[in-house]
């Protein structure tokens, strides 16, 4: 009975995921729009957000075909619209204009994009303008490793505090000559880890987004606070410094040695479970999943996936920590104690980790084919593999090691030193999935509008693409040329039917970012000849994965509809 | 360590505790508006 529900624990854990999804600044319009003509030049170009992006983050380039840089100061927020940026320009001339930008999410997230814009009324042909890369990250090694040492330190500091005030304090009690010092020191090593390591990881991050050096801390610190990526981990510090103030009171007036606690060890106790409570909320309010539909359910099923992992590694460490300090003589009575303990409180944890991640995913992740076809997915399935294998090794524990235990002699000194064993090998793989975790908090999500990539009909590009689509009887011969992201692409499309061409069909084509959240532009093709529909647009507008849905509406008969992703490169 | 003492610091992780807690409101309230 409890190896079925274990195997059925391993195979829920094995769909458990991180709560994180998208929250990334989208743009959702400009001023001059993007890809159109104006007539008179503009004194200053407008960026319209999905949310307040700071402008001293902020990077916006203007050039004309010669590739001279065009604006006259940098980005300001409007005074009007916390959500609008404002970037003055110098007196433009008629002809082609490239702009780039780059910003940063509330989530510290960059997120980049080019697109042109003609000053008429006699612009001429659009030049074919370079477009920088517009990949960024904030999944850079070092980043990741800081995020992780900082989601590790935390965690352990939370676990551990719970494993020396709750979980193994009978220990004292019912083993005489123990004590739990070094489970104490082990809390006070990872507290002051955690301390030291997130604010290194808000400078780090907030000076790569910045573009700043590390050590200008002068010009860095007031950027910290002006983001909201690096006010929400200014916060984690205080919750956590507050965190472990509390913890620490608590142990220094904690008697283990009495089995029922005084009521200012209750006090000290509910002040500490209150501060971990807290800081265990703030990675989530800070990062994506305060952003997430339903956002209460998203933060609710971030506490519990973050509470559950840390009082599980936090106890995986705690328990190495007292296998090693408890003498010889008395390690089997003392694991004996705390042993059964922790495995019944860890079985409630992977099992609450598994639930609380397998519901995110299911929140967050717009299809299933998005976990295999994304990175964010293949992290995600990486991270599942791993909580597979602790969850079998706890496994292991719970139904040979536990038992032995309670053998006699040197039955159980075996058992104590197999226990040892499989609990540094679940640290390592716990620690490795929180490693995983770091990345994915830190890679762009999937949009939502790849779920309707499941009902795609092909897939082209990058380059010119030629592509017949058959479907309710139509056949569809799409044509994009050059197929390049920002300059003016041609997109065509061909529909006959029993191989008579479609005439006086209305067409139209909508495109759709695929890789981030963005608006959708729609464009009405016009026949140029019997069954032939065109139209010119640089309606590409960024590089990466577009949707193109082609709505077809012939006179008098059914309409059919057809999406083609195409990856468009610069 | 006398009963008073241990009491007083009792009150001070039991502040802690609700300062952090107030701390993460007044973040989840700055975040969801």
């Amino acid at each position: 009975m409890r190896r079925a529900a274990l195997i059925a624990l391993v195979a829920v854990a094995a769909l458990a995921a991180p709560a994180a999804a998208w929250a990334h600044a989208a743009l959702l319009r400009t001023v001059p729009q993007a890809s159109g003509t104006v007539n008179t030049p503009p004194t200053q170009l407008l960026f319209t957000f999905s949310e307040p992006v700071e402008p001293r983050f902020a990077i916006v380039s203007v050039t004309d075909a010669a590739g001279r840089q065009q604006t006259a100061g940098p980005p300001r927020r409007s005074p009007t619209d916390p959500d609008t940026l404002v970037v003055p320009l110098e007196k433009t001339a008629e002809g082609w204009y490239l702009v780039y930008w780059r910003a940063i999410s509330v989530d510290g997230h960059p997120v980049r994009g080019a697109f042109t814009f003609a000053v008429g009324p006699n612009a001429g042909p659009a030049p074919a303008f370079v477009i920088p890369s517009i990949s960024e990250t904030a999944a850079t090694p070092k980043l990741v490793v800081f995020r992780w040492l900082t989601f590790l330190f935390v965690m352990a500091s939370v676990g551990l505090l719970a494993l020396r005030l709750a979980i193994a304090r009978p220990v004292v009690r019912r083993v005489g000559g123990t004590d739990l010092r070094h489970v104490s020191i082990a809390f006070f090593a990872a507290s002051a880890l955690g301390l030291i390591v997130t604010p290194v990881y808000v400078l780090l991050a907030t000076a790569q987004f910045a573009l700043r050096s590390f050590f200008a801390f002068g010009a860095l610190l007031p950027l910290v606070h002006a983001s909201a990526f690096g006010r929400g981990f200014l916060d984690l510090e205080i919750c956590f410094a507050l965190f472990v103030a509390a913890g620490a009171i608590a142990i220094a007036i904690d008697r283990p040695e009495r089995e029922h606690r005084s009521v200012a060890e209750l006090l000290a106790f509910t002040g500490a479970g209150l501060a971990a409570g807290a800081t265990l909320l703030v990675p989530g309010a800070a990062g994506h999943p305060a952003e997430t539909s339903p956002r209460g359910l998203a933060l609710a099923l971030d506490w519990a996936h973050l509470a559950s992992g840390s009082i599980w590694i936090g106890g995986l460490i705690g328990l190495l920590v007292l296998w090693r300090s408890l003498a010889v003589a008395r390690r089997t009575a003392g694991l004996v104690v705390a042993v059964p303990r922790f495995s019944t409180v860890a079985l409630v944890s992977v099992i609450a980790l598994a639930a609380s991640g397998t519901w995110a995913s299911i929140l967050h992740l717009p299809t299933l084919q998005t976990l295999w076809d994304t990175s964010y997915g293949k992290a995600i399935l990486v991270k599942v593999a791993l909580l597979a294998m602790a969850v079998a090794l706890a496994a292991v524990n719970l139904l040979r090691t536990k038992p032995g235990l309670h053998a006699d002699g040197t039955l159980a000194t075996g058992a104590a030193a197999l226990l040892r064993k499989l609990v540094a090998a679940e640290v390592v793989i716990v620690a490795g999935a929180i490693l995983v975790a770091a990345v994915l908090s830190s890679l762009a999500p999937p949009s939502k509008a790849l779920a309707a990539v499941g009902g795609a009909s092909a897939r082209v590009g990058p380059g010119p693409v030629t592509e017949s689509v058959v479907k309710n009887g139509y056949k569809l011969d799409i044509r994009v040329s050059p197929n390049r992201a920002a300059v003016p692409n041609s997109f065509s499309v061909h529909v006959t039917r029993n191989n008579e061409p479609v005439r006086g069909a209305d067409v139209v084509v909508r495109f759709t970012m695929l890789d981030m959240e963005m608006g959708q532009q729609e464009y009405r093709l016009t026949e140029t000849s019997p069954g032939t529909y065109t139209h010119a647009a640089p309606a590409l507008v960024m590089v990466g994965h577009w949707g193109l849905g082609f709505d077809v509406s012939p006179p008098g008969r059914t309409p059919v509809d057809v999406l083609v992703v195409d990856k468009a490169n610069g | 360590m006398s009963a008073n003492v241990r009491l007083l610091l009792s009150f001070a992780a039991l502040g802690c505790g609700a300062a952090a807690v107030v701390v993460a409101i007044l973040l989840l309230r700055s975040v969801l508006g």
